[in-house]
């Protein structure tokens, strides 16, 4: 399903201040390189986790795979179901069956969520040439997710993340990614922020959603989360490179021994 | 004073001794209007226009205004055009979209107002209570000179504003509204302008005189929107429409005004309004000003809040486009203890549009215990529209709870890639984040049926403009 190929890149760097911090006439763009080589593959029906100390380039390829403005690529290739997909909008990416659950979610005062998904799915459905939902359908469509993550039926009518404790920004991500049915889910952090209870939660409403036909690619610190959703891979990152994968056991001997085990033994 | 300016002063002022109605030359019926008009005219001619350099005028040329008044301006307004008038479909002429909009709100009474004159034909005053006046402000001149004596003029500062002067001196057509005590009228009133010449440049210069007695409540909504199919039915020459209005309203004792204004006319018109409120002991005053329309736009609202108890609403959204331009001035005064006053507008600005927002709030030394707040919020949708926010406070108290503010941004990227990655365009994305910005004004309106609307009508101008 997704296939990734030496890939390098990284944050389009402006720096057309001078030390006076005027501009000057001519802006050099510069890419500060962060992912230095990456190689992956994920199947249909896997689960994928990424694991990786602070800095290592993990949020950057979440960013790189949907598009985000800001990010460029260096060099390798992407290929997402046989299609480029750095060649994609971030709206074709999501159209195309791509969803990234946000580490940081945002705020959207005024929009509602009910207006903003609505909006969503039929997006996605005029893309696949499919009528608008009808709203009664809509309607017990986001009832029925809304219950895989335990959000109550009245948030629908609240304004997308405003007000929203942690917990319910992440939940709101997963139950958003129930609405989407994408075939490809990446999770950025989403057990940061979570207190266990929501992060029961949030794994068990992830894991209802886990079929043969879609897959997961999960990034976090902690092997924490790698309990309650558990991952067929786990690949270590370190300076933008993987430098180790394994089963979902690699996750535990990191969890005891540290990201410098992963590193000493890479050298190896 | 440079030459254009002294030109046209001295044309209006020889059309104003033309009249019939100057002193002399026809038995006047209501005398004391006429002192006013001449002491207008006389303060007017003092005064001139306004120029650049003035402060009030740094940002909004003047000239724009006045340079295209034609000469032998009348008090009459322009005529109902004979093709509006003779046509069998009245309405046709009437925007389309308007009638199922205000059908939609079972308005019992509505007044139209063609080319500044009331339009009997038009009009439909279904359900008015006992008491209550809605007419013609030139009949209410001749027929309720106790009313009008006692307060016309009397608020709209004419010694020192000179296109208030200007309307002053003509002042003629118009409307005039009074409410007695003790008179709550549920549905809105509407007020619906309709401008627009085929032959000739105008100038209209309606007057309003609303007054609202002690316990009483009413409702308007008032639109202006262009004669439709119109302009663009005359070949090769647009003709402009500049209306200089003048609006005097009076709330007494516990009595309760929403003014809900809706600016909707096309690009052929210029709109300068000087609206002045006097409120009384727990008076309130609900103020919506929406403006979509027109070229050239100034928009100036100035409350006294002369009793204590008083609350004060201004809410406005302006949403610009083209080169279109704007010029918001509020003056809210707090001249009594215990009232407060709350301002928000917003305004989204594309293209190459220009914009001026300037709200004062005063509070005098003996109004202690003031709570007034002042906001203006701007989104920028192009590189090259321009703001110029300027919120003031003046406060002489020294127990008071004031604030005020202004934002100018662009919207949020992070926003924008996060609804995009669910699927959603890029210019769809822009689209809902812009009407959610704007929305904020709109869903404070308590009438849902006017809600609707105006939430119907933004999201068309946001979705059908080139907005971005």
């Amino acid at each position: 399903m997704l296939q990734i190929k030496n890939l390098k890149a990284g944050i389009a760097d402006i720096s057309n201040t001078g030390f006076s911090g005027l501009k000057s006439d001519k802006p050099e763009r510069t890419t500060k390189e962060i992912l230095k080589g990456i190689n992956l593959e994920i199947k249909k029906g896997e689960t994928h986790a990424i694991m990786g100390p602070n800095g290592s380039g993990k949020s950057t390829l979440a960013s790189v795979l949907t598009g985000k403005e800001g990010y460029e690529v260096i060099s390798g290739e992407v290929l997402y179901k046989g299609i480029n997909l750095l060649e994609l909008a971030p709206e074709e990416r999501a159209r195309e069956g791509m969803f990234l659950a946000f580490q940081y979610p945002v705020e959207i005062p005024g929009v509602s969520n009910a207006n903003f998904l609505k909006t969503a799915v039929n997006e996605i459905r005029k893309s696949k040439g499919l009528d608008p939902i009808s709203s009664v359908n809509f309607l017990k469509m986001m009832k029925e997710k809304a219950a895989l993550v335990e959000l109550e039926s009245e948030f629908t009518t609240r304004y997308v993340n405003v007000g929203f404790s942690g917990g319910e920004k992440k939940r709101n991500e997963i139950f958003q990614l129930a609405m989407l049915e994408p075939e490809l889910a990446i999770l950025d952090e989403t057990d940061s922020g979570l207190d266990i209870d929501a992060l029961k939660i949030v794994s068990s409403g992830v894991n209802k959603l886990r079929n043969k036909n879609n897959a997961f690619l999960v990034i976090t610190h902690y092997q924490r989360l790698l309990n309650y959703i558990v991952p067929d891979f786990v690949h270590v990152m370190f300076d933008g490179k993987i430098i180790r994968s394994g089963d979902k056991e690699l996750a535990l001997h990191l969890e005891e021994y540290g990201y410098d085990w992963a590193k000493e033994n890479n050298k190896k | 004073m440079d030459n254009l300016n002294s030109n046209i002063i001295e044309k209006i002022y020889n059309s104003y001794i033309s009249f019939p109605w100057y002193p002399g030359q026809r038995d006047i019926k209501n005398p004391e209007v006429h002192n006013i008009r001449n002491n207008a005219i006389t303060r007017f001619k003092e005064l001139g226009f306004p120029e650049m350099k003035d402060e009030d005028w740094r940002y909004t040329n003047p000239k724009d205004f006045y340079k295209g008044i034609p000469s032998g301006i009348t008090p009459k307004g322009l005529s109902i055009p004979t093709k509006v008038k003779s046509s069998r479909d009245k309405n046709a002429f009437l925007t389309p979209d308007l009638s199922p909009a205000y059908a939609g709100m079972e308005m019992d009474n509505i007044v139209v107002n063609i080319n500044g004159n009331f339009s009997e034909d038009f009009s439909s005053l279904k359900n008015i209570p006992r008491g209550v006046i809605v007419k013609d402000f030139k009949k209410a001149i001749e027929e309720n000179p106790e009313i009008i004596n006692t307060y016309f003029s009397k608020l709209a500062n004419y010694k020192t504003e000179s296109f208030t002067a200007l309307n002053t001196a003509f002042a003629n057509c118009g409307i005039f509204i009074y409410i007695p005590s003790n008179v709550i009228i549920d549905k809105p009133l509407a007020l619906l302008h309709f401008s627009g010449s085929d032959n000739q440049d105008v100038l209209l210069q309606p007057r309003s005189l609303i007054i609202v007695e002690n316990n009483s409540t009413l409702s308007i909504v008032e639109s202006r929107y262009s004669l439709n199919n119109f302009n663009s039915n005359t070949i090769n020459k647009k003709n402009i429409v500049f209306t200089n209005h003048v609006s005097e309203i009076y709330l007494k004792e516990n009595s309760s005004l929403h003014h809900y204004k809706e600016h909707n006319e096309n690009d052929n018109c210029l709109h300068l309004g000087n609206t002045y409120v006097k409120q009384e002991k727990f008076s309130k005053y609900k103020s919506f000003n929406i403006c979509w329309g027109g070229k050239i736009q100034r928009s100036n609202i100035n409350t006294v809040l002369g009793g204590e108890g008083c609350e004060c609403y201004l809410k406005g959204l302006y949403l610009l486009d083209g080169n279109r331009h704007i010029d918001i001035r509020t003056v809210v005064d707090h001249a009594v203890p215990n009232c407060s006053s709350d301002e928000l507008y917003k305004g989204i600005m594309a293209g190459e549009s220009t914009g001026v927002f300037n709200g004062k709030i005063i509070v005098r030394k003996d109004a202690q215990k003031t709570v007034a707040y002042q906001s203006n919020k701007n989104l920028l949708l192009s590189d090259k529209a321009v703001i110029n926010s300027k919120p003031q406070l003046e406060i002489f108290a020294d127990d008071v709870k004031c604030s005020h503010g202004a934002t100018t941004g662009r919207l949020d990227k992070d926003e924008v890639f996060y609804l995009r990655s669910r699927g959603i365009s890029k210019k769809e994305a822009e689209n809902l984040l812009t009407y959610a910005f704007a929305s904020e004004i709109i869903t404070d309106i308590d009438n849902s049926l006017l809600r609707e609307y105006l939430e119907a009508e933004l999201h068309k101008k946001i979705t059908l403009s080139t907005l971005t």
